[in-house]
């Protein structure tokens, strides 16, 4: 418990709650001549109506739903590329210019030709979901697999170590940390992507909801989806954190 | 190299008396031999070390000197396996060529950071050499045997980011001697460290490797470290460099930090090492 209490970030969230507070008191004086703004109280007001009589918990499942499993998809493919790539000089000769040529390519821009290929569907938000967030992790894999450092390597020459066991007990270990950027960056990503192909590709989900509220002239319910997707995001990310902070102490960063 | 001096030829002479060189296959379990070595390193190549013949018998701890730059490192990277010598050379374990790393031989680096898993606590560090040959019972037991043996057993759980530098590298050498090996290869494995760890370090080394029986190719350019621990002491001169003086302490096997190092004979050899060394600076 007292653990858990110091984990907390206190001064973090006074500045949060601060900021909410002169939003509130903006919106109720200077501001109050906008109809396009809405006030902190009307957002959480807004929140809680389309939570309990609106779409909002549908699509809030969605989109999370649409975020984890295009992740997972996008690490496991992202992940078995790139230790491809990685492990065979050949493929990589091969296949590296194409990747440069991709990577480059504003991955958002593929969204259009997802839509013509699967129309306005869920198939078309988790294609540019899965593509997008394919890359951290690919990339990472690929980076971490690239830069053992030397030194272990002679110690696994050293001690005999077999190629499978170099590659099970250093090559891997060692990409580890890097490997775990890449699933974060993917994992931010591919929230973000959801979202944004909701906008455009797939009438569903938080996506979808903040559009209609802006096209409805609805501010409050458009600040009430922004809330929920900020606090979506915060939520992955620190269920994320907490599920590697023991790899963190084992690889020597004491949080 | 011409200038290799008479103290220095009468010695090599009397050593040879000792610990013949070539054709006899000596008693031994263990004879690490090399001639006519040479050694090209970087880019266009340069011969650093050339034509070096040398014998070492087993359970002989023999320290290399140098002036740094002279391929000290180099040299027993070849040793071990690690790096390939110049065509012609000939470099064989127990009458076994090396190509690799080989067999019963084991190299301890001068850069501890470098050379333990980070992930790994210091017993599983010490372990890494035993998998595949040892159960996990036994290779358990034997990596806290090995750990005991170098002071840290209660340290067996903390990983490497968690101990000192000296505790570091007390784990890389626990780590080499827990596979037990016939040969070990130690590039200045104290450099890093400071005065007290070092000295204490350097007991327990020759303490180990006398209990161990185990032959010791021992890397330093300190004069002080060398004369305490050595057997023999062999320094490196010339460019391109090969053994220029090769020389037994005959100190007595047991060793004190401070007794060893007020005997004549000590200070004799510091003497002549120094005088060694400098005179192929200059």
């Amino acid at each position: 418990m007292n653990k858990a209490m110091q984990r907390v970030n206190l001064p973090g969230l006074a500045v949060i709650a601060i900021c909410a507070g002169l939003w509130e008191l903006y919106c109720r004086t200077l501001g109050s001549g906008f109809d396009s703004i809405a006030s902190t109280y009307a957002t959480i007001l807004a929140v809680k109506d389309l939570l309990l009589q609106g779409p909002l918990l549908e699509q809030l499942l969605h989109t999370t739903s649409v975020a984890i499993w295009a992740w997972l998809i996008a690490s496991a493919l992202g992940f078995v590329i790139g230790l491809c790539l990685g492990l065979s000089r050949t493929a990589w000769t091969y296949t590296m210019a194409s990747i440069e040529v991709l990577r480059s390519i504003p991955s958002i821009s593929f969204l259009s030709i997802a839509v013509l290929l699967f129309g306005f569907s869920a198939k078309t938000e988790m294609v540019i979901v899965v593509y997008v967030s394919l890359w951290p992790m690919l990339l990472g894999t690929l980076g971490g697999m690239r830069s053992t450092p030397g030194g272990l390597l002679e110690v696994a020459r050293i001690f005999h170590l077999s190629a499978i066991s170099t590659f099970f007990k250093i090559i891997l270990p060692a990409a580890l940390p890097v490997i775990v950027v890449g699933l974060r960056l993917s994992l931010t990503l591919s929230i973000a992507l959801a979202v944004v192909a909701e906008m455009i590709g797939n009438p569903e989900g938080l996506g979808f909801g903040i559009v209609s509220a802006q096209q409805a002239m609805r501010p409050a319910d458009a600040f009430a989806y922004l809330l929920v997707i900020g606090i979506l995001g915060w939520g992955l990310n620190a269920i994320f954190a907490m599920a590697t902070h023991r790899l963190d102490f084992a690889y020597g960063r004491p949080s | 190299m011409k200038n290799a001096g008479i103290g220095a030829e009468t010695i090599l002479a009397s050593d040879r008396a000792k610990n013949p060189m070539p054709g006899n296959r000596s008693d031994g379990e263990l004879t690490f031999r090399c001639r006519a070595l040479s050694i090209d390193v970087g880019h266009p190549q340069r011969r650093i070390i050339e034509g070096l013949n040398l014998e070492v018998p087993e359970h002989q701890f023999v320290c290399i000197l140098g002036e740094s730059g002279v391929g000290k490192t180099t040299l027993l990277r070849v040793f071990g396996g690690l790096t390939p010598p110049a065509p012609g050379s000939q470099l064989e374990l127990n009458g076994r060529r090396v190509i690799g790393p080989p067999q019963g031989a084991v190299f301890v680096f001068q850069n501890y950071t470098a050379s333990l898993l980070p992930w790994r606590t210091a017993r599983r560090n010490v372990e890494l050499g035993l998998e595949a040959s040892v159960a996990a019972p036994e290779r358990r037991a034997r990596a806290l045997a090995a750990l005991d043996l170098v002071g840290l057993h209660d340290r067996a759980e903390d990983y490497p980011w968690q101990l000192s530098g000296g505790m570091q590298q007390r784990v890389q050498i626990a780590r080499a001697l827990a596979v037990e090996p016939k040969l070990l290869l130690m590039d200045e494995p104290f450099g890093a460290l400071d005065a007290m760890t070092r000295e204490n370090l350097q007991t327990e080394l020759r303490k180990i490797q006398r209990q161990l029986g185990a032959t010791v190719i021992f890397i330093t350019h300190d004069v002080d470290e060398a004369v305490f621990l050595a057997d023999r002491l062999i320094v490196l001169k010339g460019k391109p460099a090969s053994v220029g003086l090769d020389v037994m302490t005959d100190l007595p096997a047991e060793r004190d930090q401070v007794t060893t190092k007020e005997l004549p004979r000590f200070l004799e050899l510091r003497h002549l090492i120094y005088q060694a060394v400098r005179r192929e600076g200059a």
